[in-house]
């Protein structure tokens, strides 16, 4: 019969502790709900949007502005960022020989 | 007799910091982490505005302790910062580190409290020399070769510094430290040398390559320190210049595209730090009480909630012993209050409201669009959605929850914490109360920052940048992490530059004339044999050659500025 080995009781606090405070995030469904609520958020500022006071003539007076920098910035930046890996990603020891030398 | 109120308070953290250096004691040097900070907040909160401890020495005319409204909230941000840190660190032994972190502290909070531009010149170098050793401390051969890459850098930015104290000295007749013309010789060489420490793009190279090669401690110890000192000299000396939005602009956008695709967190967040350093050299640039006032309050945002990112990956490093994107995951399991914490971090640099850096942002694209500046607000607002990609939910995301890597360390221990904690609890409130913090800028700032627009305009931006980031990973055009290196500027000094450095070299050396006798002499000295090269200390090779070079071209501007002025 193999021996029990018994976890020590702070690394049960830990846990204990991260159940209580994420372990919600194991239940079945929680990243749905969690995107839905996000979803609602995103879709409650663009309903208030139309009641937002607005500078005359600015680009921000379009209605869902902001909506668009905010997933268009981001979106061009993770595209460009897979642009700038393919052109100057390079391995991990790719200075290593140089500084071997000196 | 000088009194406590004439003391500059880096001069509390300095002494600190050499009691840790010369102490065999590690429970002394503990003490000192704490004690060091405490006496420097003691000092900044007695003193009262003006200027302290002025005195005759070398000729000169110095203002060893100049306290107004821009020096007190630097002042007062590296206080805390050095004390969180210093909590931080208490479980290290390390004398190297310790002394280091301290004097590193107490050398940027005497360059902030210096009413002179010889003892800010003075105070800087003290700062820039001992960082070397937190650098170092790790005392592994990339965090050596490192150092001499940082020293290399920091060491130009000193001679370039001496130069227009130098000149401009000379051509004003006065030290003051205080507005300076970028477009004259001294002021120009000037901004350059904090361009250099501030990260301007092209000379940025040094920090992503330094900060991740420092332990996880160090680390906490060198981001609050060197880069925001050259925003308080930006803010100082270069307010209103045109130049600085240019730069600041381009500072905002492209770390961002680094931080997307890079592998380690504590690189990322390298690259986080000169993004956001962007978002304050615009901000001084555009100038006025808005543009000014949002760089300054964003700096002390920054010290504290870029710390606290530094802090919660630095937990982690210390606990698993890796930062990398695709050696971690799920961790809330084991790690639930390093997660929150970091949490808190992330959302307070992504500018979520009630958190710390949604005030500061929201004043400069009010400077911004106040001033008819809409190329730069718009670079502003795509900035802020690429920040959270990077450092909103990148660093939580891949450290804490995203696929389970099967790590089960321990939670940090309870001194980083206490840390962590000190710093979300600034974020925090900070963040509730923005007009806490505007009431001590350096000039009045009345700000509606939880007006209704202000706070939906923010969400909504944030909001859609949050499911476009989750659009992107669901149809798997985020890109996967990838163990490697991205190439930065820092190939044509490591690459092209090394050759000509040793090109330089053989020629001084070879020569008959007085140059060549030096080059000889210098050569000993810093060459492959020579005493530097052969330290077990310094062992940096090529990169440590270069630093000694330009520690000696330092002197020589030091002497050369000082014959120039009398």
């Amino acid at each position: 019969m193999s021996k029990k080995t018994k976890k020590p009781q702070v690394e049960e606090d830990d846990e204990e502790t991260g159940r209580k405070l994420f372990g919600w995030l194991e239940r079945p469904g929680a990243t749905f709900y969690v995107i839905l609520a996000l979803a609602a958020v995103a879709a409650g500022t663009l309903f208030f949007d139309a009641f937002r006071a607005r500078s005359a003539g600015g680009l921000d007076s379009l209605w869902g502005f902001y909506a668009l920098i905010g997933a268009g910035g981001l979106t061009a930046a993770v595209l460009a960022g897979i642009g700038l890996q393919a052109l100057l990603g390079r391995p991990l020891n790719y200075y290593e020989a140089d500084d071997d030398q000196s | 007799m000088i009194s406590l109120d004439q003391f500059n308070p880096g001069f509390a953290l300095i002494l600190a910091g050499l009691v840790c250096a010369l102490s065999p004691w590690v429970g002394l040097r503990r003490l000192m982490l704490l004690a060091g900070p405490m006496a420097s907040a003691l000092l900044i909160l007695s003193a009262g505005f003006g200027e302290h401890g002025a005195t005759d020495a070398l000729r000169f005319h110095l203002i060893l302790f100049r306290l107004d409204e821009l020096s007190f909230l630097f002042g007062l941000g590296f206080a805390l910062a050095a004390l969180l840190a210093g909590v931080f660190a208490l479980h290290i032994a390390d004398r190297l580190e310790s002394a280091s972190g301290l004097l590193h502290a107490g050398g940027a909070m005497a360059a902030v409290f210096a009413g002179d531009l010889v003892t800010f010149f003075l105070a800087v170098e003290v700062m820039a020399l001992v960082g070397a050793g937190i650098v170092l401390a790790p005392r592994t051969a990339e965090s050596a070769r490192a150092t001499g890459r940082y020293l290399t850098m920091q060491l130009l930015a000193g001679g370039l510094l001496a130069a227009g104290v130098a000149l401009t000295a000379g051509a004003e007749r006065s030290l003051d430290f205080n507005s300076l013309r970028p477009d004259s010789w001294g002021g120009g060489l000037i901004l350059l040398a904090l361009g250099i420490k501030c990260a301007f793009p092209g000379v940025h190279f040094w920090l992503k390559d330094s900060y991740p090669r420092a332990s996880a401690t160090g680390a906490v110890f060198l981001a609050p320190f060197t880069t925001k000192l050259a925003v308080y000299g930006l803010a100082r000396a270069f307010a209103g210049a045109d130049v600085l939005i240019w730069v600041g602009a381009i500072m905002v956008i492209f770390p961002i595209i680094y931080a997307t695709v890079e592998n380690d967190l504590r690189r990322v967040l390298s690259y986080s730090l000169i993004n956001q350093l962007g978002f304050m050299v615009l901000g001084i640039g555009i100038g006025g009480p808005l543009g000014v006032g949002g760089a300054v309050a964003l700096a002390f945002c920054h010290i504290f909630y870029k710390g606290l990112l530094f802090m919660g990956v630095g937990a982690v490093l210390h606990r698993t012993g890796t930062a990398k994107v695709t050696e971690l995951g799920g961790l809330w399991r084991t790690m639930p209050v390093t997660a929150l914490f970091t949490i808190i971090g992330a959302a307070s640099i992504a500018a979520v409201p009630l958190f710390a850096g949604f005030g500061p942002k929201s004043l400069l694209t009010d400077a911004a669009t106040g001033q008819g500046l809409w190329w730069v607000w718009f670079v502003l607002l795509v900035g802020a959605a690429g920040v959270l990609e990077h450092a909103g939910l990148k660093i939580p995301f891949f450290s804490f929850f995203a696929a389970d890597s099967g790590k089960r360390p321990k939670e940090a221990p309870l001194n980083m914490l206490l840390a962590m904690a000190g710093s979300a609890a600034i974020c925090i409130f900070v963040g509730v109360n923005p007009s806490w913090l505007y009431s001590l800028l350096p000039a009045p700032v009345n700000h509606d920052t939880f007006s209704v627009s202000h706070v939906l305009v923010q969400l909504q931006l944030l909001s859609f940048a949050a499911l476009a980031f989750v659009a992107l990973r669901r149809f798997g055009v985020h890109p996967h992490a990838r163990d490697g290196i991205l190439l930065d500027v820092d190939w044509f000094v490591r690459r092209p530059g090394r050759v000509l450095a040793r090109w330089a070299m053989r020629t001084l050396s070879s020569g008959e004339t007085a140059l060549g006798e030096l080059g000889r002499a210098m050569s000993t000295f810093v060459g492959p044999e020579g005493p530097i090269a052969r330290s077990r200390l310094w062992r940096g090779g090529a990169s440590n050659a270069s630093a000694a070079w330009i520690a000696a071209i330092l002197a020589v501007a030091v002497v050369a500025g000082l014959s120039t002025f009398y």
